[in-house]
């Protein structure tokens, strides 16, 4: 299982930051918190060496996904890195992410099983769903959209129109539990379009994009699925939107 | 006249010294642009780098170097840490089974340790860092020392530039480090990390003639 580092000036931030990750990324996740100097790392600090330690703990051939948060944890993060043998750090991607979106983004891709260069990218742009529901227009975060709806053809067998009636929309653990859902079909792309809000659509299998589309109670979506199991992966899913998520 | 093992060991004791009396000096300099915690850090970084010395007495320049740096990179918390780690460590690259240095060896190995700092930091002159003493003190003992200068004069020319280039750091703004959020606020204040390198060599002109 791929593992996460999480490194910050401050033991307290970098445990908090790692029960809301778990939250997302479930019990088993392969995580690990890393910070604070001195007597029971109790002052504000980060060492190389103790990073070091940390992604030894964690690693796999899976690889590992290092976020930290600024200043000295940067540099000795890439000090750490240049202590392990070249085979071995060529697995660790430290990632530039901000420090508590970058977790949960990297949690939930994590648990479903994206490779690391995935979970990644996801961890790198996780800051898209916030600046968007702020009000900053997603063009100017990222130029990497997914197809636009004339790229997915429209027809009854390859997709399903819903309400969602949850307190909080498609957000946080709904939408994590539907990108798990989604991520369980490699072979299929899914799409998903904020009608009421004209948003999207966007990947199914990210929670960021997901996110961003701010899907809220009373907002009716389009869920779209293209390639094999399209039909079974479309079932599943309004399965999953009808009994777990949307509430009776 | 060469640099022995028990003078590399004198400067650094000297150094920490120096740091341990400075302490409160090097933290009210970084808390004018900084997090507050230069002096505080150096001061660990050095105590831990002492204990650690008293079990390598015998040791060749390079060892005691490595584990200068090591005590350093393992101990400090703030970016002092892998920085002075990173000067030290190359600095033992350069040194590795020497008992000796010659003023051209101890010039190479500052020189080499403070391009690794560079490398490290991704730092260059005039980002109101350490490089701004370290790089003209560099200067200064080369010139010095491929010259004609003999060992304490260099020494001296080198301590001197990196004075200057401390007091030179007061009128910059910030490029990189904590001091960088502050932007142009940053500049009309002395950089703790070039004061720290200015302590260092002003500990080496007075432990290594």
């Amino acid at each position: 299982m791929i593992g996460i580092v999480l490194i910050s000036h401050s033991r307290k931030l970098a445990e908090g930051v790692l029960d809301l990750a778990r939250e997302m990324g479930g019990e088993d996740l392969n995580i690990i918190a890393v910070g604070g100097v001195g007597k029971n790392d109790d002052s504000l600090g980060t060492t190389a060496t103790s990073i070091h330690d940390a992604i030894e703990k964690v690693f796999s051939n899976d690889g590992v996904l290092v976020l930290m948060d600024l200043g000295s944890a940067v540099i000795n993060a890439e000090f750490a890195l240049e202590m392990m043998p070249k085979e071995k750090s060529k697995k660790v991607y430290l990632c530039g992410a901000s420090l508590v979106e970058g977790a949960v983004a990297a949690a939930v891709q994590v648990r479903i099983g994206a490779s690391l260069d995935k979970v990644f990218k996801e961890a790198q742009n996780s800051l898209a769903a916030k600046q968007i529901q702020l009000g900053v227009s997603e063009l100017e975060i990222n130029n990497d959209l997914p197809p636009t709806l004339s790229e997915i053809k429209e027809n009854e067998e390859t997709f399903f129109r819903l309400v969602i009636n949850n307190p909080v929309g498609l957000h946080a653990r709904p939408a994590a539990r539907f990108v798990e859902k989604a991520g369980s079909f490699p072979k299929t792309n899914i799409f998903v379009t904020n009608i009421t809000r004209k948003k999207g659509p966007v990947s199914g299998k990210s929670i960021i994009r997901l996110t961003a589309l701010g899907v809220r109670q009373g907002d009716e979506i389009q869920v779209t699925a293209v390639g094999d199991n399209s039909n079974v992966a479309l079932e599943d899913l309004r399965n999953l939107l009808e009994t777990q998520i949307n509430e009776k | 006249m060469v640099i022995t093992q028990n003078k590399i060991i004198k400067w650094l004791v000297t150094y920490a010294d120096i740091l341990n009396e400075n302490k409160t000096y090097l933290t009210e300099l970084d808390s004018e642009i900084g997090d507050a915690d230069h002096g505080i850090n150096m001061d660990r970084g050095f105590q831990a780098v002492i204990k650690n010395l008293h079990e390598n007495r015998e040791a060749d320049i390079g060892t005691i170097l490595k584990t200068t740096a090591m005590a350093l990179i393992s101990s400090v918390g703030g970016a002092s840490g892998p920085l002075y780690g990173t000067l030290f460590l190359e600095m033992s690259r350069c040194t590795e089974g020497k008992v000796e240095l010659s003023k051209i060896e101890w010039t190479a190995a500052l020189e080499a340790g403070v391009k690794g700092v560079a490398k490290r930091g991704k730092a260059f002159a005039g980002d109101k860092t350490m490089l701004d003493a370290l790089l003209p003190a560099v200067k200064a003992l080369k010139e010095g020392t491929y010259g004609t200068e003999e060992l304490p004069l260099a020494l001296q020319s080198a301590y001197k530039a990196a004075e200057q280039g401390m007091k030179d750091t007061i009128q910059m703004v910030a490029k990189k480090g904590r001091a960088s959020y502050l932007g142009e606020r940053s500049a009309g204040h002395q950089d703790p990390g070039a004061t720290s390198s200015f302590l260092m060599l002003k500990a080496a002109s007075e432990a290594l003639v």
